[in-house]
């Protein structure tokens, strides 16, 4: 049984709402949105954000609420601050890569170059997963 | 089963619940002996995977917020 967990971050979420991956990406991501799907608390804000349509509005609502949405803990504080003192991210991908680390869940993302080097953090990206 | 063991009856109030629990089996920490609860809404998978019109996701493309977030 693979009991890796999975963060999954906004530009994958949206992808995902709107079926934009490749279908072996939709099919890997219908697995881990159906285990109950774990956001940073930076993506929850960053959708919130978005400039979305009123009618659409609940879709996104509904998924933050479905999601389970990793506060900004001490401990992510932590290892936020050693990924800044040692890689150059943006605060909110740094944020977003310490949650990961911290709760040793993978990280599912698009964006996998500025997290390529960072210590514990595993990265995996839907729009290239292949089947052999 | 040991005499150690406990058998607890437990309601899950959240699905978020859930996975917590597998993963603790999966630990061989508990064992689910039963589960009885019929899942009652559809899944998340079918609840959200397509539901954003391309139309939508073409307009918040511009949108400034988006620049900014990962893999845009």
């Amino acid at each position: 049984m693979d009991t890796r967990q999975y963060i999954i971050d906004t530009g994958i979420i949206l992808d995902y709402l709107s079926a934009r991956l490749p279908e072996n990406g939709m099919d890997f991501l219908d697995t881990v949105i159906n285990a109950i799907p774990n956001i940073s608390i930076i993506t929850k804000i960053e959708i919130q954000s978005l400039p979305i349509p009123e009618e659409y509005t609940d879709l996104l609502n509904n998924f933050l609420r479905d999601a389970i949405v990793l506060d900004l803990s001490n401990n992510v504080s932590k290892n936020c601050v050693l990924i800044n003192q040692t890689h150059t991210l943006d605060i909110t991908q740094a944020i977003v890569a310490a949650t990961a680390v911290t709760y040793s869940y993978t990280l599912v993302t698009n964006a996998t170059k500025p997290y390529a080097k960072i210590r514990g953090l595993n990265v995996i990206n839907p729009w290239e997963i292949f089947v052999h | 089963m040991t005499p150690s063991d406990h058998i607890i009856i437990i309601q899950i109030h959240n699905e978020k619940a859930m996975p917590l629990i597998k993963q603790l089996e999966s630990l061989e920490l508990i064992t689910i002996l039963e589960e009885n609860v019929q899942p009652a809404k559809p899944s998340l998978s079918a609840k959200y995977r397509g539901k954003l019109p391309a139309e939508v996701y073409s307009s918040i493309q511009t949108s400034q917020i988006l620049k900014q977030i990962d893999g845009y």
